[in-house]
């Protein structure tokens, strides 16, 4: 199912969580000791620099590989087919070295082997989009009949099964997230493109599968069996989030609305009273539910999203006088972040400003503690029997430092 | 699990010590783009109303403004020591980057409007340089410092810049700036091997290092790529890259690193493609092209896989 070694990312995950609760000083130093010596992690993650620069001297690396490969095999008389399968051949060829060289040199999220998933991915991609036009452009019986919007969905219905493919066989975020957006973009296209009520529906449909998406995702993703995707679902939470935002947000569906009926000026849309309300709503929501759920993401997203609520109203209702706006946003912002450090000196209903409490955050429903708390409890009923292992967390210097 | 007696006490225990939820990041985002946005909010309302405020009224709130962002943290700030240290408090630094941000906004108003400095740029660059130099040492705030150096710069661009600039003669030679650079950067690099010497705030040298790195890295591709002179500039660029490789090594920094690789590598393949093209090469170019890149790519790679034994960590 998956290129890497399932085991080596699921003992990943589990040090990753092993190491916060050790700097909480949850953990004894032994006991530390003693779940890297169960949970052994051979796997090749560099500092984020090394793996900037590795990315890159790779990503040259297979654009110069493929293009000596086209210069010594290349002979114009081939057209579209002849394109098509060598793009294919490409992708066969980078998609080959990325499984020897995760499978070989144990890279993960090492810029070697994101720069050869980024190649085989997009390469694949290319490949279908190309076949996909020759056949609608050269079709069977000749006719000058091409669609450029059928065109684009189709080539997006092929590519989503493989995006997911990849995003799953990769456990990569970038083609998880791109993979989310194609699915957006061919529910977007398919229903407004249903007369006129499926452009009046369009929001709402696109907001309420995000909705659905991410409470999937919440209820069933995290659990222990999905483990080594966490970050994948992660991804899929927040875009969910961000799409349900926007797809009822009044400045997006209004300019969307004028863009879909080829109109110069955006008119005044049906139901506007609802979209005021969501549009200044939604972003409440996500910081109330953040604070209370403790859900650091719908938080955060909450805040960013207040200000593009201000934005939307700014622009249909403007007063005009933007420097007082920005003057009076900057007093309001100070004076926020004044109360709440005052309210929150000491603790209150489970919130505080100290920067001491900020690593300590999980909910203990995450998979990472219920398998470390069994371990716990092992560890405390064998005591003396254990061994120390050769712990080597974070693979090839993986520190804090720059 | 059940079978297992230490788990829900562990859990307990976990829970208990862990059960705070903290809005660190978000209060200290919130109050960074305040400070922000006011400053650049009340900039703007000066600037349309000047006409109806009055000029007097106008430097007055600023300078007010600007001392009681000083005064506050002058007052609650620790004291002064040689090593860094740490704030106790979330404010004062947002404090004393608002009034350095108004004490600009002042200096620009005063010299708009009375021409303060005359034509004297150098000199209105340089005070705010000083001051923020000082500050910055005095609280030890990098933010400060790294807009002392960024003034630092721009008054070494102004002092060089010769007089006939502004008064639009065309006798100016480019390559003033990248002499410039090239001196201001091994300042840099003579300053922090001063001051470690002393040791006055160690942990200030990744900043002037990083600055210095950049412009003297830029200076030295900007000189190879004007063709003053090929040799003399791939030896400056390769004098950096070794000083800047045993820097690395002693910070034991992987960013010094990427970024030594990626600049020498654009000077290097620059001067070879330079060399072929000169040498009337055709097809075989592209040839040779994807062979260099094939080949200097996969030693880039190797090497930078290798890092560890070549920082020698």
């Amino acid at each position: 199912m998956i290129t890497y070694n399932k085991k080596s990312l699921e003992n990943l995950r589990l040090l990753k969580q092993a190491k916060v609760w050790k700097e909480k000083q949850l953990f004894s130093e032994p006991t530390f000791d003693k779940i890297q010596g169960t949970y052994i992690n051979d796997l090749y993650t560099p500092n984020f620099f090394i793996r900037v620069g590795l990315f890159l001297f790779t990503s040259i690396l297979i654009s110069a590989s493929l293009g000596l490969i086209t210069l010594i095999t290349f002979s114009d008389s081939n057209a579209d087919v002849g394109l098509t399968f060598r793009i294919l051949i490409y992708a066969i060829i980078t998609g080959f070295a990325t499984e020897m060289v995760i499978k070989e040199k144990k890279f993960f999220r090492a810029g070697v082997d994101d720069a050869l998933q980024y190649a085989t991915v997009g390469l694949f991609i290319t490949a279908i989009t190309i076949f996909i036009d020759s056949l609608n452009r050269y079709n069977y019986y000749d006719e000058p009949y091409y669609n450029e919007n059928d065109n684009i969905i189709q080539v997006l219905a092929i590519a989503l099964p493989i995006l997911i493919f990849f995003a799953t066989r990769y456990v990569d975020r970038l083609i998880t997230a791109m993979a989310f957006g194609v699915l957006i973009y061919l529910i977007f296209d398919l229903v407004s493109n249903s007369g006129p009520i499926g452009k009046a529906v369009c929001p709402f449909a696109i907001c309420l599968t995000t909705f659905l998406i991410y409470q999937l995702v919440k209820r069933y993703a995290y659990a222990e069996k999905w483990i080594i995707w966490k970050d994948n679902f992660n991804i899929i939470e927040l875009l969910c989030l961000l799409t349900l935002y926007l797809s009822v947000n009044y400045f997006i569906v209004r300019e969307l609305n004028a863009v879909l009926n080829n109109d110069y000026s955006s008119a005044q849309i049906p139901l506007a009273w609802l979209f005021y309300v969501t549009t200044a709503t939604i972003p409440l929501l996500y910081i109330y539910f953040g604070v209370t759920k403790k859900d650091r993401l719908q938080l955060q997203l909450g805040m960013l999203l207040i200000t593009f609520a201000v934005f939307t109203f700014k622009y249909y209702f403007s007063l005009g006088h933007h420097e007082i706006t920005i003057t009076l946003a900057g007093v309001f912002m100070i004076g926020v972040a004044w109360v709440v450090n005052k309210l929150l000196k000491t603790p209150k209903i489970g919130l505080t400003v100290n920067k001491d409490d900020l690593e300590n955050e999980f909910n203990l429903s995450d998979a990472e503690a219920v398998v470390i708390a069994e371990t716990l409890g092992k560890g405390s009923a064998q005591q003396d029997n254990f061994e120390f292992g050769e712990g080597n967390f974070g693979g090839g210097g993986s520190g804090g430092r720059f | 699990m059940e079978s297992f007696p230490m788990k829900t006490k562990k859990r307990s225990k976990i829970m208990s010590k862990t059960s705070f939820f903290s809005l660190f990041w978000e209060v200290k985002t919130i109050l960074y783009l305040g400070v922000l946005l006011f400053s650049a909010g009340a900039g703007l309302i000066i600037y349309l109303n000047i006409d109806s405020i009055g000029h007097i009224s106008i430097i007055s709130l600023i300078g007010l403004a600007c001392l009681a962002c000083f005064y506050y943290t002058f007052r609650k700030s620790e004291s002064f020591s040689f090593n860094e240290v740490i704030s106790t408090s979330t404010w004062n630094d947002y404090i004393l980057l608002l009034g350095c941000l108004l004490f600009l906004s002042l200096e620009t108003y005063l010299q708009i409007q009375y021409t303060v400095f005359g034509t004297q740029f150098g000199t209105a660059t340089l005070i705010p340089t000083l001051l923020f130099f000082l500050l910055a040492y005095r609280f030890d705030n990098k933010g400060v410092l790294s807009m002392a150096i960024t003034g630092l710069a721009g008054w070494a661009g102004i002092a060089v810049t010769p007089r006939e600039v502004f008064d639009g003669l065309d006798n100016f030679s480019d390559y003033s700036y990248i002499w410039t650079a090239l001196a201001l950067g091994c300042f840099l690099n003579s300053l922090v091997f001063g001051l470690q010497r002393i040791n006055l705030k160690n942990h200030f040298a990744f900043i002037y290092l990083n600055f210095a790195l950049h412009i003297l890295f830029i200076a030295a591709l900007a000189g190879l790529f004007s063709e003053v002179n090929h040799l003399l500039f791939i030896l400056i660029l390769f004098s950096i890259g070794g000083v800047y490789y045993f820097q690395a090594r002693k910070l034991e920094s992987y960013y010094f690193l990427l970024f030594i690789m990626i600049y020498l590598y654009i000077g290097i393949t620059y001067i070879i493609f330079y060399l072929m093209f000169k040498a009337g090469a055709g097809l075989e170019l592209a040839y040779f092209g994807f062979f260099y890149f094939i080949g200097s790519c996969a030693l880039a790679v190797y090497l930078i896989k290798n890092h560890k034994s070549l920082l020698k960590i």
